[in-house]
């Protein structure tokens, strides 16, 4: 088995801890920014679903300023937006680098994007559902929880799905920030080394990593649709 | 038991404003069955929709069982909503939950014990005729089922009254008939406010007791069934009317050249309309007997509003002038109505 792995990737042993280090970064990021940033995003989704015109709680004030904030971050390119956001990061976590100084900007890169998609997913809620909620009485809050989130179970799935292969995306790039992880270990190693067999493994790692998220989203969304 | 006062609803769109209900005032009775009928647009939907305070509306003020519900904070307002149960055209069931957790759904919220909410949905789904569907999802459901389970859901926190918003619309004649049945039922048993809001003329024939007529966001007419089918005062009460039945299709032979309607010898058309009492009796033959008047029947139609019956006839009466202006007065004794059209 293990001459089997030294003739496929000759150089896997001698790196292997660095990539073992380099994948628990990646699944750090993946954990703590992609579990901030999901809460975030589903919150901005409802506030731009509650606030806009028609909504059960119209805010044009609110709305409009969310709706620009995100478009505005949006824009930005990743690589730009994370130099960008170091002032911000040291403010909020203390630091511009390093794993720690990743998170800020992988936040404010995924949750823009994110929001959007719940939006989306959202504005797909029957109204008519909201009106027989509101006809029995609910809160505006009864009617987020009870109908549009539990309603949008597998759109919110869904989208949870594509953002989070753009987010491992961003991950990759945020080892240009010194916060290390698999796109960091690929640069180093199998660009500028020119390990080719690294390069491979980065990828098949990745590729296990989105298809058992895709596989897990795809349950939930099979146990949720009637 | 519902009081509107001098309601009137404007949507403001931009630079548009559009007037959906104007200065409408009813007063719906306890246990009673209302209709409020009219053309699609005619702000039925926006009339009802200000009874639970959907639509708040712009002026006027409305009472539900003695409470001013346009005085209400929106908390005070969510907790009476629960006393007035509604149904929708589109069912609106909640497409993620089972038939159970659809009923469970008003009734979560009034902290009741899971145990007694579990033993009141059953009885709700027994009372709907669905005891053997609190497992399903509404998508398993027919539309019939589906507006079943929504009268459950509605009816979970014992409103007094349910608010209909073309309950019967998205349904067969036959499903239809049974649902109102239903309706009529709960009427019955529980003593339920009903209001009606439909385009159907066969829905309000079927389980109203009275109805407004509304036309361009006004009450051109209100009344007894009965009376509006009857003896409809307002012309649009009548244009209404007249969709309901193959009055209409008379109608469009009524000019044309070479119909039956067509009549050249100087004769006329005259249209009875005749309720209760007098229908029994053979009037035509009455009309030939007593005055040697022939009459030739070129439309006629029986309806049967709540049981009562309800005749229109369209005749071509002949014979001597005198004696049709006497057989004419021997109608309108019986109680008859009596029109001439052409």
């Amino acid at each position: 088995m293990n001459d089997f792995l030294n003739m496929l990737m000759p150089n896997f042993e001698p790196l292997k801890g660095e990539f073992y280090e380099c994948l628990y970064q990646t699944l750090i990021m993946i954990a703590v920014s992609g579990t901030i940033a999901w809460f975030l995003g589903v919150a901005l989704g409802v506030t731009l679903v509650v606030t806009k015109r028609g909504g059960i709680r119209p805010h044009i004030m609110l709305f409009t300023c969310c709706d620009r904030a995100i478009d505005v971050i949006r824009s930005v390119p990743f690589i730009i937006l994370m130099v960008l956001l170091i002032p911000l990061s040291r403010l909020i976590v203390g630091t511009g680098s390093g794993l720690t100084g990743s998170f800020v900007a992988l936040v404010f890169g995924t949750v823009p994007f994110f929001s959007r998609q719940i939006e989306q997913v959202l504005s797909d809620v029957d109204s008519g559902l909201i009106e027989a909620a509101q006809a029995m009485g609910f809160s505006p809050w009864e009617i987020i929880f009870s109908v549009y989130l539990k309603e949008s179970v597998p759109g919110i799935t869904r989208v949870t799905m594509i953002t989070f292969v753009s987010f491992v995306g961003i991950t990759a790039i945020a080892g240009a920030i010194g916060a290390g992880g698999l796109g960091d270990f690929a640069i180093r190693y199998g660009y500028q080394m020119g390990y080719r067999d690294m390069i491979w493994l980065t990828v098949a790692v990745i590729l296990v990593m989105i298809s058992i998220f895709q596989f897990v989203g795809s349950v939930i969304i099979k146990k949720n649709t009637h | 038991m519902i009081k509107l006062d001098h309601i009137s609803k404007v949507f403001r769109d931009g630079k548009r404003t559009v007037e959906a209900v104007k200065d409408v005032s009813l007063e719906i009775a306890r246990g009673e069955i209302f209709g409020i009928i009219g053309f699609s647009g005619a702000g039925k939907s926006t009339l009802v929709r200000c009874i639970n305070l959907l639509e708040r509306p712009t002026s006027g003020t409305v009472s539900v069982n003695g409470i001013e519900l346009t005085a209400l904070s929106e908390q005070a307002l969510r907790k009476v909503r629960q006393s007035i149960g509604m149904i929708f055209q589109h069912f609106n069931l909640m497409p993620s939950r089972t038939v159970f957790d659809n009923i469970d759904l008003p009734l979560k919220r009034t902290g009741m014990p899971k145990e007694e909410r579990r033993q009141k949905i059953m009885k709700l789904l027994d009372l709907v005729d669905l005891a053997d569907k609190d497992a399903a999802y509404p998508s398993q459901l027919s539309g019939g089922q589906k507006q079943r389970v929504a009268i459950a859901r509605a009816l979970a926190c014992d409103p007094a009254v349910l608010l209909c918003d073309e309950a019967t619309s998205a349904l067969d004649p036959k499903t239809t008939a049974q649902i109102l049945k239903l309706l009529r039922d709960l009427n019955a048993k529980l003593g339920l406010t009903i209001v009606v809001i439909t385009h159907q003329m066969s829905v309000v024939k079927e389980i109203c007791d009275r109805a407004a007529v509304m036309e361009h966001g006004k009450v051109t007419e209100c009344g007894s069934v009965y009376e509006l089918f009857s003896k409809p005062h307002d012309q649009s009460t009548k244009s209404f009317l007249e969709t309901a039945s193959n009055l209409n299709a008379f109608y469009e032979i009524f000019d044309k050249p070479g119909s039956l309607a067509d009549l050249k010898d100087g004769t006329h058309i005259w249209f009875l309309t005749y309720t209760g009492a007098s229908t029994g009796e053979a009037l035509m033959s009455k009309l030939y007997q007593y005055f040697k008047v022939e009459a030739n029947i070129l439309y006629g139609d029986i309806d049967y509003i709540k049981g009562e019956p309800l005749g229109k006839l369209a005749v071509n009466l002949r014979g001597d002038p005198q004696k049709i202006d006497e057989a004419v007065a021997f109608l309108r004794e019986r109680n008859v109505d009596v029109e001439m059209i052409k």
